[in-house]
This record gives structure tokens, C-alpha cells and sequence, in this order.
């Protein structure tokens, strides 16, 4: 019945592409003298309804997202955004900012945009080869803050670097699911945070198979206030499989990934791990050793139609109704996400939210997923994921560990 | 030499006999001993600071927090506590639930997965809820053991508090004896009263919704029909059966014998609050058996009892659909008067050993007096010097001499207006 209403919705969907690549979109650009201006709009419309268990999500069409966007450049040396998820009641603004180019060397940006940290998180949802970001990539990544950043790339483009001041940690920490009983969000409670990033393609001037292989490296360090702010583990669909535990002192960040594409085939890792001090946090206001959030990702990609991945497979060799069946491409990503703390306090490991030696809990997820790219404006995303939670008590399940979660996605980008 | 050595081996015998009469009571601590309201017990808490001002700050929510507990030597670490109450809320003396296993589904302390620190703060006395839980465990009907406590938390007093075992799968083990396949009797439904609302009884149709005033204890996941369905059905006997087949009909939902009792012992006590409260039902629990219809009341918080002398023996006897129509039927009516004179004797009953030398046992102070009088002298210093409690030295010292006139005075009553009642 499920696939039924999902074929259905396909079939609907697929004249309207057709129709929209015959018209062309005229390009949505406007100039009046030094100043420009580009109109984008975006859309996510998610069919969540093959999942294991009823427990974990309910069936349900969501239309996710409605970003509009208008960008573009006042003279050339002054470039602006503006972004906005229409279907975000809560924090709708996404990037807002100016940027001041001028400088290849020294950029400086300033307003609200991504925090620079994090290989996924950077990279934009609507460009992700997969419907949801990776575990530590939506949750151990900061996001989106208020911050000056001073960026450039220097050493003949091999090097690309990022650093600013932000005034919080990120929109990821802020909880926009309905808050558990004892969590308090009034305010952001990380503060005056210090971030950068280094990308490095060492072999970009050369010809061989290590031109498109990048690293990068990334930290970030801000002031955490005391109280239940710790980092939180949620599995793919949001169920918290690790609650956050009371923190005061530093959130440190550290992050290490790289990339590297070939053709048609993309191979990406990645590694985080935040340290939350927990000063004063524990009963009779003793110190508590700190608390860790870590986690990496093994993610492959493989165009079968042949499009070269670095110079993007978003736009077919052969698109839908034109000359072919669009583009096809497969991906599968392995990670893992773990919480524990850096000591045991000499205590046993316990789950109460002041616990010196915390119970560990980790979520470990394999996501197989088939991308099917119609046209330059189009594509379906077919994802399953199959997650186990260490710890039965705290899995979204009472009767295990494992589960199966599958979801649609019709991706609209113009 | 061989003196040093002697001697030597001398101190280690005395280390370790000293070892091991430190380390033996704690080994040896029991459910009975955490119990014994023979002693003032001395509960510490540990928390953060934060987290004890938080809870203090915020007591009408039931927000938990992690501390650990240490009663004579043994610690419990991995604790949750929350504020509790209704009336009794406060946030300078904080009422307390204790749940053992709130973080470790597993753990208990000296067997019990949970208990309360009653703040006392209804009660100048200090005595009524302790007194009157013992007098209905004397009087044979289940209820919850109670101690004193002098609290610290975080090395601090913060006051004096009663322990009171909780209503849960392990008290009823221990209380309802076995069930009918030779088990234990503790895998019914069990029901805490929640008051919202002035109610009395009365059948409110047959949306389960209604019932869930009833709040379920145990078997929460089951289905509303399961857990409340059979409650709906019981009040809705209670109500509508006829005169002539109330005996037989509601005898299947209820030992309607042990409810006369029941009610009894809560007038006796001259309780304001309670099955037949001023304000409506108020401070029970109902267990359904296992395998069953029948259902039994069980007492909880009686810091409202000991209202006065003349508090009259049919007090909202007419109010309430399931007392009145109880009481309307000639056994059950003799059962509650006779155990009002069960009680009237039972609080009067002089001490043996002194009876046996008196001339006068009836100018002996009854067991209620002698009770409080106990507990009196044994909490006088703690209590006086409990600084948070919202009453002072003089209202205490007042209330107990407003109790032992009540035990003196209260049998005399009862038994007079029990003789008017049969005249009738």
C-alpha cells in the first residue's frame, strides 16, 4: 500500500519535470547597474514510510523544506545572501551575510552562515548524496551562528582556510524537536565561539589520480554554561538515544576528513569529537571528568551512468525525456556515534545526568541509498538505513536493538 | 621483645574487631531496620548544589535529580529524587520522592525501589501520618511502615522528615500475602487516587477517560479498556445495582466487610481527608487482584487525621454512593460500628506489664497516648531544632497536647455515639 502511494506520487511528479525541461526556466538574474541579484528556490517533499517498526517514525508525507534564496554582488568586490526555509516557523533565516572579496587571500564575511567545521555540515543539503546528513555531521557539527570569518586560499589555490569568532556554538545544539522533560533552552548556552578550518589539495595542479584528493582539518572552542546543555545523541529520526548530561566550562570541537573522487566514484571519511567540561558538575559539586561525543563516517559514491562525480552528476549526461533515463547513481555510507566520558571517576558507569562514569551509548547506521538524477533540476533519493543502539534500555525500540528506516525524497532545485 | 610483638598483635586484634564492628551493622541493615520507628533515623542526601536549589526553586514540578543516599554506612549511588505533594508542597522544606531505580532500572536499597520523605509541613504535630499508619497496621489492614528521619543534604539539616514505604508491587507482596495460585500477590492493577476534583462515587458514564482519576501504577502500557474498563464496570454496579442485589453484586468488586472497616478505622481517626473527605475522595490507593474483579482500598497520607474528639462516627457517611449504600445494609453497618469499638478499645488498650500491676488500668494512658508520647520524646530536639518546618516550637508543643487529649477523649466519644447509633 505504502509503495502503491509512493509510485503514484512519482508518476505525478514526472510530467511536470518533463514539461519543466522542455520550457526551460529563464534564468532568474536580474541587473541594475553594479548591483545583481540571483533568485533560487529549492524544495524537499519526504515519503518516510518504510520503516521497521511504527515505533521509530510514523508513516507520513512531510514537506521538508522551502528555501528561497536571493543572492548576488554589489560592485564586485561586495557579495550578499539571503536564505530562508519557509517552512521553518521557528528559525526560518539560514545565511544572511555579506562577504567582502576583494582579497582572494583574505575575504572577510560577516553576518550568519555556517560555522566552518565539518565536511558535512558544509556541504549543502541540497548537493548531500543522501536524504540526511551523517549522524556527526548534523549533530556533532555546529551549523549555522552569527560571526565574523576571514577566509581565503593562498599557496596557488592549495590551501583554503576559514577562521572567525561566532557569537554561539550553531543551530545544531539548539533542540528544535519538543524538548524533553528537564531540558531548558532558554538562550544558547555556548558562548563566544573561536572556529577554523584548513582544506588542503596538495595535488591540484597535477594530473594524476590525487588531483581531487582534499583534507581538511577543523577546531572549535567556546564557553559552555553550566547546566543540562551536553551534547545530545539522536538516532536518524530524531529519537534521543543519549540525553545530555550536565556540562559547565569549554565545548572544544576537533575534526579531521578527506575526500577524494575519480571519475565517476567519490570515496568521503570523516571524524569529530567534542569535549564538553563538566566543572563543578557533580554531586557535592565536585568536578566530573569530561564528556565525549565522537564519531566518524566511510561514505562511497558511484555514478553508473558514467557523470564525473567532482564535475556533478545534478546534471545528467543524459536527462529524462530528452535523450535518456537521467542519471543513476549508488551510495552507501557507514558511521558510528558514541558517547561516554574521558574518565570513570572511580565510580561505576551510571546514565543519570550528573553520573562521573557515564554509561557509554553509541548508534551505529549503515545507510544504502540509489540516487536517481532526472535533470539539472530534479532528482529522487531512495534511502534505507539500518541502525543498532548499544545500549536496549535506551533504543527507540522495547524490544531491540535494531531497525530499519527508509525514506523518498523529491528534490526540486531551481 | 616478645612482649612488642604480643602487644603488636594486640592492636591488630583491636583494629580489626573495631573494623568489624564498623563495617557490621551495615552488612546487617534491613528493610525492618529502615523501618524501626524506634529510632530517629539520619538520611544524607548528596546532590549538586545547583540541583538541590533548583528543586527548591521549582517544587510544583516533578523534576528529577541525581543524588546519591547514605543510611547507616550503606550509599546508594545513581538516586533520582523529585519534590512531591499536593498541599504539602514546599519549596523551603521540600517533600521528597526517592526512587531507587530511576536511573538503573534494577538497583534497590535494602530491597524497596522506592520511598518518600514526607516534609511534614500539614502537621504542627509531626506525629498524625506516622500514628495513624500504625493504627491501621494494629488494627490489621495494610499499610505503609514509617520511621523518622533527621534529613541532611549535602552535610546540611535541612529538617525532620517521616519515611514512608511506597505503595508499590513490593509493598503489596509483603502486605496482601499470597495470591490464589500459592504466589506472590503483587501483579494486579494497581491505582493511586489523583484529586482533581470534588467526586464522591458517582458513575460518570462510560468514557474511560472519566476514570483515569484512577491513576494507574502498574500495568501502564496494557490497553485503557484493560486497566480501566473493570473500574468503570465496579462504579458503575455500585450505582445502579438494585437494593436487593447490592450485597451479591458488589460483593464481586469489593470484601464489602473489610471496606466497612476500612472506613472505620479512617473515622475513627476522625480523618478529614480521605474516602469520605471534606472536599470529596481524596489520599487512597485501589488494588485490583490479580485475576480478579476484587479490589481493595489501601491507606495513604493521613496528615489530615485527628481532626477532633467529637468528629461524629457517620461523618459524609450519606455523601458518598459507595458508603452509603454499604452501610445501608444491617452487616455491614454492625461490622463499622463494631470496628469502631475494635478501635475505641484498641487506642485505649493499656500496656500489659503495667496493667498487670495497677490497681486503676483504666487511669493507664491508652496505646495512642503512649505512642505519641514515645515518638514525642524521642523527635522533641530534632523537631525543635527543625528550623524549615512551617510551624514553631510553640505550635508544635501545642499539637501534641491537642493529640494526647484526643487520645484520651476520642474512644469515650466513639463509643457513646456507637451505643446512640444502635439505639436507633
Amino acid at each position: 500500500m505504502r509503495l502503491a502511494v509512493l509510485c503514484a506520487c512519482v508518476l505525478v511528479w514526472l510530467p511536470g519535470l518533463a514539461a519543466a525541461q522542455e520550457v526551460r526556466f529563464p534564468p532568474l538574474s536580474f541587473r541594475a547597474g553594479e548591483f545583481r541579484i540571483f533568485l533560487g528556490a529549492r524544495f524537499h517533499f519526504d515519503f518516510n514510510g518504510l520503516d521497521s517498526a511504527p515505533e521509530v517514525r510514523p508513516d507520513e508525507f512531510v514537506f521538508r523544506r522551502a528555501r528561497l534564496a536571493v543572492d548576488g554582488r554589489i560592485y564586485d568586490d561586495l557579495e550578499y545572501e539571503v536564505d530562508a526555509d519557509l517552512r521553518d516557523d521557528r528559525r526560518p533565516w539560514r545565511d544572511v551575510f555579506l562577504n567582502y572579496r576583494k582579497f582572494s587571500a583574505a575575504e572577510v564575511q560577516g553576518g550568519k552562515f555556517k560555522i566552518p567545521f565539518g565536511l558535512d555540515q558544509l556541504t549543502s543539503v541540497f548537493a548531500n548524496s543522501f536524504v540526511s546528513r551523517s549522524l556527526i555531521g548534523s549533530q556533532l557539527s555546529p551549523g549555522r551562528d552569527q560571526g565574523v570569518m576571514v577566509h581565503g586560499r593562498v599557496a596557488g589555490d592549495r590551501v583554503r582556510y576559514r577562521g572567525g569568532w561566532f557569537r554561539h556554538d550553531g543551530d545544531n545544539t539548539l533542540y528544535t524537536e519538543e524538548l524533553d522533560e528537564n531540558e531548558f533552552v532558554e538562550k544558547p548556552p555556548v558562548n563566544h565561539t573561536i572556529a577554523g578550518r584548513v582544506d588542503l589539495t596538495p595535488w591540484e595542479q597535477t594530473k594524476g589520480r590525487l588531483r581531487r584528493l582534499q583534507f581538511g582539518v577543523n577546531v572549535a572552542s567556546g564557553g559552555v554554561d553550566d547546566g543540562l546543555f551536553g551534547m545530545r545523541g539522536r538516532t536518524v529520526n530524531g529519537f534521543t538515544f543519549f540525553a545530555p548530561m550536565y556540562v559547565g566550562g569549554r565545548r572544544t570541537r576537533y575534526g579531521v576528513d578527506g575526500l577524494w573522487t575519480s571519475g565517476p566514484v567519490s570515496v568521503v571519511a570523516e571524524y569529530n569529537r567534542v569535549t564538553d567540561q563538566r566543572n563543578r558538575q557533580g554531586l557535592g559539586d565536585v568536578d566530573l571528568p569530561d564528556v565525549i561525543a565522537q564519531g566518524w563516517y566511510l561514505v562511497g559514491t558511484w555514478a553508473l551512468t558514467g557523470e564525473n562525480k567532482a564535475g556533478g552528476i545534478d546534471q545528467p549526461r543524459h536527462p529524462i525525456f530528452q535523450e535518456g533515463a537521467g542519471g543513476f547513481e549508488v551510495v552507501a555510507r557507514f558511521e558510528e556515534m558514541r558517547f561516554s566520558s574521558a574518565g570513570t571517576g572511580g565510580e561505576e558507569p551510571f546514565t543519570n545526568p550528573r553520573a562521573a562514569n557515564v554509561l557509554p551509548n553509541r548508534d551505529r547506521a549503515i545507510t544504502l541509498g540509489a540516487n536517481w538524477y532526472l535533470n539539472r533540476f530534479s532528482r529522487v533519493l531512495f534511502n534505507a538505513v539500518r541502525e543498532t543502539i548499544q545500549d536496549p534500555v535506551r533504543s527507540p525500540l522495547v524490544d531491540r536493538t535494531r531497525f530499519w528506516t527508509g525514506v523518498v525524497r523529491l528534490q526540486f532545485t531551481m | 621483645m616478645r612482649g612488642l610483638s604480643a602487644a603488636r598483635t594486640g592492636v591488630r586484634a583491636v583494629l580489626v574487631l573495631a573494623a568489624l564492628l564498623v563495617t557490621g551493622p551495615a552488612a546487617a541493615q534491613s528493610m525492618d531496620d529502615f523501618f524501626n520507628d524506634g529510632v530517629v533515623h539520619e538520611i544524607r542526601l548528596t546532590l549538586n548544589s545547583k540541583d538541590w536549589a533548583s528543586l527548591k526553586q521549582n517544587y510544583k514540578e516533578n523534576i528529577y535529580y541525581p543524588t546519591s543516599l547514605t543510611w547507616q554506612g550503606v550509599t546508594v549511588p545513581n538516586v533520582g529524587i523529585r519534590s512531591r505533594g499536593l498541599g504539602s508542597r514546599s519549596p523551603t522544606k521540600p517533600g521528597l520522592r526517592v526512587d531507587i531505580d530511576f536511573y538503573s532500572a534494577n538497583q534497590t536499597f535494602l530491597g524497596l525501589k522506592s520511598f518518600v520523605l514526607d516534609n511534614l509541613t500539614q502537621d504542627p504535630s509531626m506525629l498524625k501520618e506516622w500514628l495513624s499508619m500504625a493504627f491501621f497496621r494494629r488494627l490489621g489492614l495494610p499499610a505503609p511502615r514509617e520511621s523518622f528521619a533527621r534529613l541532611f543534604v549535602n552535610d546540611s539539616f535541612v529538617g525532620v522528615y517521616v519515611i514512608v514505604e511506597t505503595i508499590d508491587k513490593g509493598f503489596l507482596g509483603r502486605s496482601l500475602g499470597a495470591d490464589s495460585k500459592g504466589g506472590t500477590e503483587n501483579d494486579g492493577y494497581l491505582f493511586e487516587y489523583d484529586y482533581i476534583k470534588e467526586y464522591r462515587f458517582q458513575y460518570m458514564g462510560s468514557n474511560l477517560d472519566e476514570y483515569k482519576i484512577f491513576k494507574a501504577k502498574t500495568r501502564e502500557k496494557e490497553a485503557d479498556a484493560q486497566i480501566w474498563g473493570p473500574i468503570e464496570d465496579m462504579i458503575q454496579a455500585v450505582n445502579e445495582t438494585p437494593d436487593n442485589n447490592f450485597n451479591r453484586d458488589v460483593s464481586t468488586y469489593f470484601d464489602l466487610s473489610k471496606l466497612a472497616r476500612h472506613l472505620a478505622i479512617e473515622n475513627f481517626l476522625a480523618e478529614d481527608d480521605g474516602i469520605l473527605g471534606y472536599a470529596g475522595m481524596n489520599n487512597f490507593y485501589v488494588y485490583r487482584f490479580e485475576d480478579s474483579q476484587r479490589m481493595q482500598f489501601l491507606a495513604w497520607d493521613k496528615d489530615n487525621t485527628f481532626r477532633s474528639v467529637d468528629f461524629d462516627i457517620m461523618t459524609r457517611v450519606n455523601d458518598n454512593v459507595l458508603a452509603r449504600r454499604t452501610l445501608a445494609l444491617p452487616q455491614y453497618k454492625n461490622d463499622y460500628l463494631n470496628t469502631l469499638l475494635d478501635a475505641a478499645a484498641s487506642a485505649m488498650e493499656p500496656d500489659a506489664e503495667a496493667a498487670d500491676k495497677a490497681d486503676k488500668k483504666d487511669a493507664l494512658p491508652g496505646w495512642i497516648e503512649r505512642e505519641i508520647v514515645r515518638q514525642y520524646n524521642q523527635i522533641r530536639t530534632a523537631a525543635r531544632s527543625d528550623t524549615f518546618k512551617p510551624h514553631s516550637n510553640t505550635e508544635f508543643e501545642a499539637a501534641i497536647e491537642g493529640l494526647l487529649t484526643f487520645a484520651r477523649e476520642r474512644a469515650g466519644f466513639v463509643k457513646d455515639r456507637v451505643a446512640e447509633e444502635r439505639r436507633r
